[in-house]
């Protein structure tokens, strides 16, 4: 009805009531002049009249008055004017838990607010005893946005209460939200304040509290518009009352159901993701103006159901619709896109699609307030175990490759911390601490500073163990830190030193009283593997078998573990040279690790390299290649396009291709590993100089020795300015080097380089090691093209015997020398000590190599010549029937 | 945290705020049950009305005129919640017949009446001005004539056309 006609109404309406009642119907209709509209309208408005509207004012009062009645029970309590050092002031409020009182603490004159807890008769009394140790617990938590505790108590009729800072609020009962999305403000702006917030939540989630009951009702805003949160850790103290009074409806009765994650609603599930779920549901509120599962944007006290554990609409389609009340402008679709997934990431109702903490939370904030692109945008997975490295990309950039190991380590916590869906809460505190510690090693401690551009990694790990040794009262922290250490040190390729850590960490680990066998089994695995390392094969597979034992027996739902096990197994066998045993094992290990973790795993992506190079030794180079390219695809996935580990498992697949003899196919790979290096590490960072390198190395098979010199030369200056003219990687550049030039019959220059690499070696790792004989035995090849025999045959004498006091007379690289040895002798006529070392050579070589490869071959080559000037045709012919009748000797 | 956007908040000893505090205690006297206090009601419709752009000064008659939506819109929501809880229901009219015996408005028929109540401020601004200050938030005729600086005569006239209105819309006699 418009304005107009409604006067017209109104006029005869008031016209019609000075009537008598019986003429009131036949003036109407006369009035109304034929408009069925109006008519219908008064004699309705008359019918209503006569009956009298009073019920209308008094419907209203009583509807208020109803629709309020919730609040109507909270002033009963009263308590006392003096509280121990407090004066009782006014009241303040009152929430779920309890009423708050304004108090003055009367020696210094500070206000305070006190909150009593009610109902009084739900508590029991155990917990009544125990709440004020508890509370002191919490009154750890020191932060400028937390509402700190001060004192607890009970009353002398056992009230509960406590005392915490007095909040001089910017607006009295304005909270988080509400004041978030005051007019004016940019999302930008709301964007911040939710970061202070999270920032408050993530301190205290360091010092292990998890709040649990996160609403925006349960965040002030101080004068300085700065927000305050109470209530800090006491919904779990709260929610332990509740079952202990009354175990059918636990926490029911404190928690605000609307902001609680669906594992801790459902299953009481507990972690530090519970608290990034309601995180998660504010930050919907702030940019949606409304709860993601409710119409209207009211506070607690009313129960949604099961609905939140489905997705609810993005935030975008909300402002979008409504804009006429909140609108944004500027905001593009790709900013929102990146609102929306940021927000309902953080709310997921699997725990596992979540942020896995306020952290990595925070860190896309911060990313979507930089411009940059949201961890959590491209993949879950990806991102859960890429974002930790990406965000320190410049210390990556900065420092060595040790750092790379150490962050992939770190977020292989996170991704741990995400796989475990029964977080207990000392758990994800303990993940969380080592992650941060994994900081501090990177950075010195230091957070502002960034990293050490050159920390050696003595270092690092010296101060890894400093503060290690200072967590005496926190033995399952200490372990697991030694044994972190003590893997980052297996790595480095400091066996005895990782092998003390991780005994070290075993030991504490055993003598705990509360035992945790997947902890125990999990440094036991990793102590295995350094044994392995070690060579001490046999002591390596009995830890790693106990360990699996023990899995299977006492953690039987430790799925993943076990496959880690099983996986750990497989490489000491492989160590071990039991090939065909490990196969099995490591295929056993893919089968687990895929059945506990998913397809996209980046354990499994490990197990499937592993079981590659198995497959390479077994000879299947199609099976190798189709796992490699397996966990090509998970790494992929995981870390995204340009990632070191995707270069390096690019660099498997192109030694199998090199192996097979396809080097088109191999050099194609090497470049795109190449590639990926660059843009990840720039062009002029070590790492980039090792995928140089190997590439070179792929060209000098393909004869394309220009393009290798270049490559190498690259690398060389590289590795020379980063780790100085004497280290084994400017040593590994010289070797490649060594070999283009006698390609190129650059006979000198190819000695030079070869006999540096010798004395590199023998400086680093000692005159003993195996290394310094392959670097002498490379020289000795120099010397056999320039047809110098006797330097050669000297030289390779001496390789031979290094090899054979290093590596044993059996090894393959013994055999190879010997055979090599025997070539020198021969072409020296020296044809009975050639015919010895070809024969040991041969025996060696036959037993651990295809029959068909050229060191056999070469080898019975040169036997049938060596028997024949002896003038020992007997022998002569056995190695000439072999060489009628190879593909014989190849089948057998 | 910056302080760039200052916010349009009335300060607290503001006639805006006076005037608010004013509706809320008025109303706070018909409900004495409730321990919502007027300011806290007063803060509700605060942050009510500062989502809403361009708030006139008090000094504006319209000011009083929107304070009083907002304000009728925190008692609605708080009603709307609490059928929600009840029925999870939508919002339906009630026969005739079924009210004629009681003395009180329904939740659902509270809602209507609020409904009715916005087309009623629709067709005629000081129509539903009069109505929200009496039966909403208890003013007296006198009061109300004063804030609207006409006589008590022309508030009673308003007053009883707009309540037939009203009752025979919650009542359900259907409109044309």
């Amino acid at each position: 009805m418009d304005g107009q006609l409604w006067l017209n109404v109104v006029d005869i309406f008031h016209a019609a009531v000075e009537r008598p009642e019986e003429e009131r119907a036949e003036f109407v209709i006369a009035a109304c002049d034929g408009s069925e509209e109006i008519r219908t309208q008064v004699l309705a408005m008359l019918d209503e009249d006569r009956r009298g509207v009073s019920w209308l004012r008094d419907g209203v009062a009583a509807a208020v008055d109803r629709a309020f009645e919730d609040m109507r029970h909270s002033l009963p309590f009263v308590p006392p004017e003096r509280i121990g050092l407090y004066e009782r002031q006014e009241f303040l409020g009152r929430g779920g838990m309890g009423a708050v009182w304004k108090a003055l603490r009367i020696d210094t004159g500070q206000p305070m607010a006190i909150k009593f807890l009610l109902p009084r008769d739900r508590l029991s009394e155990m917990w009544r005893r125990r709440f004020a140790d508890e509370i002191s617990t919490l009154a750890r938590l020191r932060h400028p946005y937390i509402v700190s505790f001060h004192d607890a108590g009970v009353l002398d009729d056992e009230t509960p209460f406590f005392v915490m800072d007095y909040v001089e609020e910017y607006v009295r009962g304005m909270r988080f939200t509400a004041y978030s999305r005051l007019p004016g403000r940019s999302i930008d702006e709301r964007l911040r304040l939710f970061r202070s917030v999270c920032e408050a939540v993530l301190y205290a989630h360091l010092q292990g509290v998890i709040h649990r009951d996160l609403k925006p009702s349960n965040i002030l805003i101080a004068k300085d518009g700065t927000p305050r949160i109470v209530d800090f850790g006491i919904a779990r103290r709260l929610q332990d009352a509740g079952e202990a009074a009354d175990a059918t409806s636990p926490s029911l009765r404190v928690m605000s159901l609307d902001y609680a994650a669906p594992e801790w609603k459902y299953e009481g599930q507990v972690g530090v993701c519970t608290d990034v779920y309601s995180l998660g549901v504010i930050l919907y509120e702030v940019l949606a103006g409304r709860h993601p599962f409710r119409q209207q944007t009211q506070p607690q006290g009313f129960t949604p159901g099961e609905k939140s554990d489905r997705l609810p609409e993005k935030p975008s389609a909300i402002v979008l619709r409504e804009r006429s009340a909140d609108s944004q402008p500027g905001l593009s679709r790709w900013a929102w896109r990146d609102l929306d997934k940021l927000c309902l990431t953080a709310m997921h109702p699997d725990v596992r699609q979540r942020y896995a903490s306020v952290e990595s939370l925070i860190r896309d904030i911060d990313h979507y307030l930089n411009s940059e692109p949201l961890d959590a945008q491209p993949r879950m997975l990806r991102y859960r175990m890429g974002k930790f490295v990406r965000r320190r990309r410049r210390a990556v950039l900065a420092s060595a490759a040790t750092l790379l190991l150490v962050l992939s380590m770190a977020a292989l916590f996170t991704w741990r911390l995400a796989r475990e869906r029964n977080v207990a809460v000392a758990e994800a505190a303990r993940v969380l601490y080592i992650q941060n510690f994994m900081n501090n090693l990177l950075q010195g401690g230091d957070q502002d500073a960034g990293p050490e551009a050159n920390l050696p990694v003595t270092a690092m790990l010296d101060r890894g163990m400093q503060q290690a040794a200072a967590l005496r009262g926190e033995p399952l922290i200490q372990s697991d830190i030694y044994q972190t250490l003590g893997t980052i040190s297996q790595k480095l390729g400091r066996l005895s030193q990782a092998e003390s850590l991780l005994q070290k960490a075993l030991s504490d680990r055993e003598s705990l009283k509360d035992q945790d066998p997947a902890g125990i089994a999990a440094t036991q695995i990793a102590l295995g593997l350094v044994y392995a390392d070690e060579e001490k094969t046999q002591a390596a597979e009995q830890l790693v078998r106990r360990s699996l034992d023990e899995l299977r027996s006492r953690a039987p739902g430790d799925a993943s573990l076990q496959g880690e096990a099983e996986l750990a197994l497989g490489t000491v066998m492989v160590t071990a040279g039991e090939q065909s045993q490990a196969l099995g094992e490591l295929a056993q290990a893919v089968k687990t690790i895929e059945a506990a973790d998913g397809p996209q795993s980046p354990v499994l992506a490990r197990a499937l390299g592993k079981l590659a190079d198995a497959q390479i030794y077994a000879g299947d180079y199609d099976a190798a290649d189709a796992f490699n390219r397996r966990a090509l695809a998970i790494d992929r996935a995981v870390y995204g396009e340009t990632y070191p580990h995707v270069a390096e498992d690019l660099g498997n697949l192109a030694q199998t291709q090199e192996t097979r003899g396809y080097y088109a196919q191999a050099e194609q790979l090497e470049r795109e590993a190449l590639a990926i290096m660059e843009k990840w590490y720039g062009p002029d960072h070590p790492e980039t100089a090792r995928k140089l390198t190997t590439l070179a190395s792929t060209l000098i098979y393909e004869k394309k020795n220009d393009e290798a010199d270049n490559l190498l030369r690259r690398a060389l200056a590289i590795q020379q300015r980063v780790y100085g003219p004497q280290h084994p990687h400017v040593a590994y550049v010289l070797n490649s080097m060594g070999a283009v030039a006698l390609g190129e019959k650059k006979f000198s220059e190819a000695e030079k380089d070869n006999l540096r690499v010798a004395e590199i070696y023998r400086q680093s790792y000692g005159d003993g090691d195996y290394r310094v004989g392959v670097a002498l035995g490379n020289l000795a090849s120099v010397y056999q093209a320039e047809k110098r025999y006797p330097e050669c045959e000297r030289m390779l004498l001496d390789v031979v015997d290094r090899f054979t006091r290093a590596l044993g007379a059996g090894n393959i690289q013994t055999g190879m020398a010997q055979v090599r040895l025997g070539r020198t002798l021969l072409y020296e006529k020296k044809y009975t000590a050639a015919a010895k070392y070809s024969l040991a050579g041969y025996e060696s070589l036959s037993k651990q190599m295809n029959p068909g490869s050229g060191w056999v071959q070469g080898a019975r080559h040169d036997l049938v010549i060596d028997y024949a000037e002896l003038r020992e045709p007997d022998r002569e012919k056995q190695f000439e029937a072999v060489s009628a009748a190879p593909h014989i000797q190849a089948a057998r | 945290m910056s302080q760039s956007a200052p916010p349009r908040i009335p300060s607290l000893s503001g006639d805006e705020y006076k005037a608010m505090l004013r509706m809320a205690e008025s109303l706070h006297r018909r409900c004495p049950s409730w321990t919502l206090s007027p300011t806290a009601l007063v803060h509700e419709v605060l942050i009510k009305v500062h989502a809403w752009p361009g708030l006139p000064p008090s000094s504006d008659p319209h000011f009083m005129a929107l304070a009083a939506r907002a304000m009728r819109q925190v008692l609605v929501d708080a009603a709307r919640k609490k059928l929600e809880v009840k029925k999870g229901g939508r919002l339906k009219f009630v026969p005739l017949t079924e009210r004629a015996q009681r003395t009180t408005l329904s939740p659902v028929e509270f809602l209507d009446l609020n409904q009715a109540m916005d087309e009623l401020a629709k067709m005629n601004a000081r129509h539903g001005f009069v109505v929200t200050y009496t039966s909403w938030f208890g003013y007296t005729i006198e009061e109300v004539a004063e804030m609207l600086k006409v006589s008590t005569k022309t508030v009673q006239r308003d007053l009883r056309a707009a309540n037939a209105w009203l009752a025979s819309r919650v009542s359900g006699t259907p409109e044309k």
